[in-house]
């Protein structure tokens, strides 16, 4: 089978989209305050040394994703088995946004709707758009980013000639110390989302100008970072640091203060359409890489066999995962980046740089052999 | 093998389909434009609710059996917390509630004075209730009365207080849209507090609960008046006239405004409308006591003028200016004492000291604001220009007097 | 009704070789010849083992018995047998076989017979019949399309085509005579495709014209006619129209392989041949654009693209095509560039528009009632009181009475058609509402849905949206704009998954084709659109020299 290769631009867009997907909703970063924006930077610095990172990993071995490489550096059974935990571990990330998702939906809009029945028509959306392929997925990115960015221009122009914003809310700059910022910065920004570039370890075998991965990469998280600072930053000089941060979408709170002329009003509806986008992107790719593993673990033929069962799986488990939104919320910040982000994102692929140095010399014969066979 | 796969999509539509969860038809809805908060004795929450009969509303539907029931209805309720009170309501209304359109959010001024906080919460909790809701207190009366009211012009009491706090806002400066997000963050602001408006009712307040009220020629209104402060979330008293304006000259959020100043001996004699107004505010925060310095710069024009005055002359311009920067600076100073004697930072000097110093408003004012806020001196310096006056040059005052000779 | 059909048998039978030509075909209604096709293709079984037996019999009497036998002695059919002098005092027989209305009898009575009979022989002719007819061939006719026929299944061919055939006793060979002619539509303004500047031709049944008119547009050596016979019974000529010296051989040689793996009896439109050739069938959307207009063709094959005129219709269709072809009228060249710019974001939102209005009505008025502005929130539940439907039901009474209501205008005789319209506007509208059956909004948001729908400038396109917006209403319903979002989110990735001739459907904008932005919803000054798309014109990018260049040119020849 012929596989699909993407576009530099278009890398750039599923890079743009996926980080911007649930993150430009949630309040990131709130805990530092008025300066959110700022530890969303510093998130995104830390965010693309990471990806350097995994670009050096996957500049190894070009033609391969991860759970590919990973039965190369470690053999069969302990790469399959490595190959699997990542496979987890990448369903667990789709599940954790489709639940985000989920509750963030339910609590805007649909408060008696279950939250079965919200998810399993976004999974189902999903999984009819991976089966007419990944090329569909980034294609449709493509579409749905022009019109993104054209409604955030809108929304953008709107608050500013609304007159809502005060940058006095913005003051004083690390008004309470640096220690604030660097905690809310630490761990959760670096990982969530930019962190979640893990999940390009997969992707990047399938972008065809290799000589730009790195540099667009990075300009892409720059780009987004900026927006996701740029919006947090809004956000607050809209509302106000405190209303901000207490409120679970500060940019629906924010958009929902414009009213022109008592006509433009309730922009709101934009943003949770961009909202609706944005997650759909973001689980698709997750679910997507999920697929790609188990096809690798498992030794699948045809990826389009196992896409449904795993958006099954991603859907059951989105509503066990947690009985309620607090307990949710209270994993994704405390817990989760630090007992399973930071050994998934950081030390697992430090790790596999680390042994892939120790056996280059083993592996580069093994490499020689074997590079011919991606060709066919 | 193939219909089966067919059949699946289609009957999950269908059971998808059976339950519309938060699905409800317009005429399922009864539109909530006010919510009125006051306490009864017992300290349940009295709520009232003014619900809109749209067929009256609408423009154009009125023509068809129009003008027999009433365009709007109060229910009441009673509760713990507001969200009981909501829902017990509904043993009177055939419909449910619907929030969303609230523009008005009127306490009473008991409950004020016990504290707000108890009302505000499920407000800013609840997805519905928009967070554009102006909050604003009953003076000498109470929300359901208010809430009562039958207005003359707008139809909808709600809707209609909505565009007077705009129209005031923008065109006299007493008073300012203080929606519940604003409320809440001054609330939460470094050593802040709100500033809530008041409303009162004049005219005959018998009348103003009836239908009559339409057809009487000054039928009984509601009005704005003054700014209610508050002190840990309880109301202590109140700004009025220009005290409220110099609060909003130092929040620097008058738009316009129309002052008065003697000239010539003539008291109030001329008239400077105000067209745009900065304020710049700084602190030093050297000694225990911190110094503020309120610098605003006014732009007005001659509106009215009542006095013999030659306005082709500079020198004339530049004293009428110095005038008016007096009575604004005295507006200013007023305003400040009144919130230092109330000890209720409405105008947001500790977020100033904040920004300008956060180290030490963490460290030493934040402690014992309470105590330092009544000394807080405060330098005025108004720097006004008068740009224009009008489509007249001298007033005709001063050509009878000095035209002759 | 068999029978019935039968008794005017000449009628009949004259229609089936009509059709079977595809000449006219299109302008007889198909259910009567449907019964003839398959008598046709009976006789054609039963006969067929006499004809394959090759050459022509030099007996011209047997020739024509059998020529009468395979077509079944039809009214129509013309045998005219005649003497003329190879030699002076010698005769020799020969016929005249045509089908009568497929032929000009003025241009087989005034160039073949009225030259034959007024032959002055020369001495030097030989009388092999051979001779005779090269004679005859060179000398003696004078017509421009002439060609031998030599065997009996290629005479009866030459005749189902409309063309002449002339006999010569004790000849083996005869010769096909270009006496095509008949009745046809002539040349009309299209119907389907009105513009206020451009052409005011259209094509019509009528193959050659059609080609004609291409030709007379794009006056290139390079222009290539291609013609296809598909059908087995019909015999259904399709013509390939492109340029050599642009499109891709690729795409051409996929165009015809599609073509030629048609395996069917008939094909009367190009609707049937789109079908065949078109790359999904799970579709909603039309994957070809069909035009009527000649400059549209011209247009598109300038940019690489295969036109495919097919006899009979005046529908011709164009591959590959993208999606947003169907949202660009060929005026958009002809007007100023900022007008049809405007236009076509007209035209596309007006797309949308009649897509999802009424779900975007069930969706506030059911779900996001917080949406609306509040005073005109007081008008639709004022309106809403008292309608005895829920929203989506409303929404689907209306829906589905426009729809009757657009195929009854559609379908009926055209004086009926106004009482249709009466009846529709007034009972149903303002009834409906006076009844408190469905609220004002509700018709204003129908109405404006349907304008809209009529609006688009492609009906094909048009048609797709009308069958999307029933499923979008009920999953708005259900969801709101949550249902929306998800819908539209699955329309277009169905979209991008779409492929016409191996070209992305949403090309240029996904994949993404800077380049091709110029001509998409806007179109550029045409000093910018210097390239041709840039996956469809393989050969020859350049369309339009840099203006830059083109000055710099100018200056050069002035010094």
């Amino acid at each position: 089978m012929k596989t699909y290769k993407i576009d530099i631009q278009q890398y750039f867009i599923i890079i743009v989209l996926f980080e911007l997907g649930s993150a430009i909703l949630v309040g990131l970063g709130m805990s530092a305050g008025r300066d959110a924006w700022f530890a969303i930077l510093m998130g995104m610095v830390l965010g693309m040394v990471m990806f350097t990172g995994y670009y050096y990993l996957s500049k190894q071995f070009p033609e391969m994703s991860l759970t590919q490489y990973l039965q190369v550096l470690f053999g069969k059974y302990i790469g399959k088995l490595l190959g699997f935990c990542y496979l987890i571990y990448f369903l667990y990330l789709a599940t954790r946004v489709l639940r985000d998702f989920g509750s963030l939906l339910l609590s805007a809009v649909f408060v008696q709707t279950p939250i079965a029945v919200v998810n399993t028509l976004m999974v189902a959306t999903i999984i009819y758009v991976l089966k007419l392929g990944f090329e569909v997925l980034v294609r449709t990115g493509e579409i749905f980013f022009t019109l993104v960015i054209l409604l955030g221009l809108t929304l953008g122009v709107l608050v500013i000639s609304a007159d809502l914003m005060d940058h006095n809310y913005l003051l004083p700059f690390l008004g309470k110390g640096i220690m604030p910022v660097i905690k809310a910065a630490f761990p959760v920004t670096p990982t969530f989302p930019f962190g979640e570039m893990v999940v390009f370890l997969m992707l990047f075998p399938y972008v065809k100008s290799k000589n730009k991965t790195l540099k667009v990469g990075l300009f892409a998280m720059l780009v987004s970072g900026l927006i996701l600072s740029g919006t947090i930053a809004m956000d607050i000089m809209v509302l106000g640091g405190h209303v901000a941060t207490h409120v679970f979408f500060p940019l629906l709170a924010a958009i929902a203060k414009i009213n022109l002329g008592e006509f433009i009003q309730r922009m709101d509806a934009l943003v949770v359409f961009t909202l609706i986008i944005g997650g759909f992107f973001k689980i698709a790719i997750f679910l997507y890489v999920a697929v790609k593993a188990a096809q690798d673990v498992f030794e699948v033929k045809d990826e389009k066999t196992i896409i449904t069962p795993i958006g099954i799986v991603a859907i059951l488990s989105s509503i066990a995962i947690a009985s309620n939104f607090v307990e949710h919320i209270r994993e994704g910040l405390r817990i989760v980046p630090h007992f399973i982000h930071i050994p998934f994102q950081v030390i697992l692929p430090a790790f596999f740089i680390i042994v892939f140095l120790i056996r280059r010399k083993q592996l580069k014969h093994f490499a020689d052999s074997s590079s011919p066979k991606p060709a066919k | 093998m193939k219909i089966l796969k067919c059949f699946i999509p289609f009957s999950i539509c269908l059971v998808l389909l059976t339950g519309c969860w938060d699905q409800h038809e317009l005429d399922e809805l009864s539109i909530v434009m006010g919510i009125g908060i006051n306490k009864a004795k017992n300290g349940d929450l009295l709520v009232s609710y003014q619900i809109v009969n749209p067929t009256e509303v609408a423009p154009g539907i009125t023509g068809a059996g129009g003008g027999k029931q009433p365009v709007f209805t109060v229910y009441e309720s009673r509760g713990k917390n507001l969200m009981e009170a909501t829902r017990n309501a509904s043993r009177q209304t055939s419909r449910r509630l619907f929030f969303a359109h609230a523009r008005m959010l009127v306490l009473s001024e008991k409950l004020s004075k016990d504290s707000i906080y108890q009302s505000l919460d499920m407000i800013s909790r609840d997805p519905e209730v928009r967070s554009t809701i102006q909050v604003l207190i009953a003076r000498g009366t109470t929300p359901s009365k208010i809430l009562r009211t039958f207005s003359a012009i707008d139809k909808v009491t709600s809707d209609e207080v909505a565009a007077i706090l705009k129209i005031t806002e923008e065109n006299w400066g007493e008073n300012l849209q203080q929606d519940i997000n604003e409320v809440l963050q001054s609330i939460i602001n470094e050593g802040g507090e709100p500033l809530i408006n008041g409303l009162e009712i004049v005219g005959d307040k018998e009348l103003a609960v009836t239908a009559k009220n339409y057809e009487v020629g000054d039928p009984a209104r509601i009005r704005l008046t003054g700014m209610g402060v508050f002190k840990d979330g309880k109301l202590k008293g109140w700004v009025d006239g220009p005290e409220a304006r110099g609060v909003l000259w130092i929040k620097g959020k008058i738009k316009s405004s129309a002052i008065s100043i003697g000239c010539k001996g003539y008291k109030g004699a001329v008239n400077v409308e105000v067209v745009r107004s900065k304020t710049s505010l700084s602190a030093s925060t050297k000694g225990d006591i911190p110094e503020i310095k309120v610098d605003v710069f006014p732009e007005t024009n001659i509106a009215e003028v009542n006095c013999p005055v030659n306005l082709e002359k500079e020198s004339e311009i530049y004293k009428l200016e110095a005038t008016f920067d007096k009575v604004i600076e005295k507006e200013i100073v007023k305003a400040v004492k009144a919130s230092q004697k109330y000890n209720s930072d409405v105008i947001g000097f500790g977020e100033l000291l904040y920004r300008e110093n956060p180290n030490k408003w963490l460290n030493v004012y934040k402690k014992n604001y309470a105590a330092i806020y009544p000394q807080i001196k405060v330098k005025v310096h108004v720097d006004s220009r008068i740009r224009r006056s009008g489509i007249r040059t001298s007033p005709f005052l001063f050509e009878k007097k000095e035209g002759p000779s | 009704m068999r029978n019935r059909r039968k008794r005017p048998s000449i009628k009949t039978q004259k229609l089936s070789d009509m059709v079977a030509n595809n000449k006219i075909g299109n302008n007889s209604s198909s259910h009567i010849t449907a019964p003839s096709e398959d008598d046709a293709a009976q006789e054609e079984h039963d006969n067929k083992g006499t004809i394959k037996k090759g050459e022509l019999s030099p007996n011209l009497h047997m020739i024509c018995g059998q020529v009468k036998k395979r077509l079944g002695d039809p009214v129509d059919l013309i045998i005219r047998e005649f003497e003329f002098e190879v030699h002076p005092n010698q005769k020799i027989t020969a016929a005249i076989i045509f089908l009568e209305e497929l032929n000009d009898p003025q241009l087989v009575n005034e160039f073949i017979l009225e030259p034959l009979m007024a032959l002055k022989p020369e001495r030097s002719i030989t009388t092999s019949p051979e001779k005779i007819l090269r004679y005859i061939k060179h000398n003696g006719i004078s017509v421009g399309k002439v060609a031998d026929v030599e065997t009996e299944e290629e005479l009866i061919e030459s005749l189902l085509e409309g063309l002449s055939v002339l006999l010569v006793e004790g000849c083996k060979k005869g010769l096909k005579l270009g006496t095509c002619g008949g009745k046809a539509r002539g040349i009309e303004e299209p119907t389907t495709e009105v513009v206020i500047r451009g052409p005011k031709q259209g094509f019509t049944e009528n193959l050659k014209t059609n080609l004609s008119m291409v030709r007379r547009i794009v006056r290139s050596p390079d222009l290539r006619i291609e013609k296809l016979v598909v059908g087995e019974i019909t015999k259904t000529e399709i013509a390939i129209v492109y340029l050599d010296n642009i499109a891709n051989p690729l795409l051409i040689k996929e165009v015809k392989e599609r073509i030629n793996q048609i395996e069917t009896d008939a094909i009367i439109e190009s609707g049937q041949l789109e079908e065949f050739i078109q790359d999904e069938t799970v579709t909603v959307f039309p994957q070809m654009v069909d035009t009527e207009r000649p400059d549209v063709v011209a247009g598109n094959i300038l940019e690489g693209r295969v036109g495919i005129l097919v006899n009979g219709t005046p529908f011709s269709l164009i591959a590959p095509t993208q999606f947003i072809q169907f949202f660009q009228s060929s005026e958009d060249y002809y007007m100023r560039y900022d007008i049809s710019s405007f236009l076509r974001l007209l035209r596309f939102s007006v797309f949308i528009i009649s897509l999802i209005a009424p779900s975007i009505y069930i969706a506030l008025t059911t779900f996001h009632q917080a949406m609306i502005p509040t005073t005109l929130l007081f008008g639709i539940a004022a309106q809403r009181e008292g309608i005895p439907f829920p929203a989506i039901a409303e929404a689907m009474i209306m829906e589905f009475t426009f729809e009757i209501l657009r195929e009854a205008g559609i379908r009926m005789p055209r004086a009926v058609g106004v009482t249709v319209s009466i009846v529709g506007a007034l009972v149903l509208g303002q009834a409906a509402v006076q009844a408190g059956l469905v609220s004002p909004v509700m018709v204003i948001v129908v109405g404006i849905t349907a304008v809209a729908s009529f609006a688009v400038p492609s009906f094909a396109v048009a048609t797709s949206a009308r069958l999307l917006r029933f499923p979008l209403m009920l999953i708005s319903s259900v969801f709101g704009f949550y249902g929306i979002t998800l819908a539209l989110i699955v329309i277009v990735a169905h979209l991008t998954s779409l492929r016409s001739f191996g070209y992305p459907y949403l090309s240029p904008f996904a994949p993404l084709q800077v380049q091709d932005l110029k001509d998409s919803l806007f179109r550029f000054p045409i000093t910018q659109l210097l390239k041709r798309p840039e996956k469809l014109a393989r050969k020859n990018q350049t369309r339009t020299a840099p203006y830059k260049v083109k000055k710099k040119r100018e200056e050069e020849t002035t010094r």
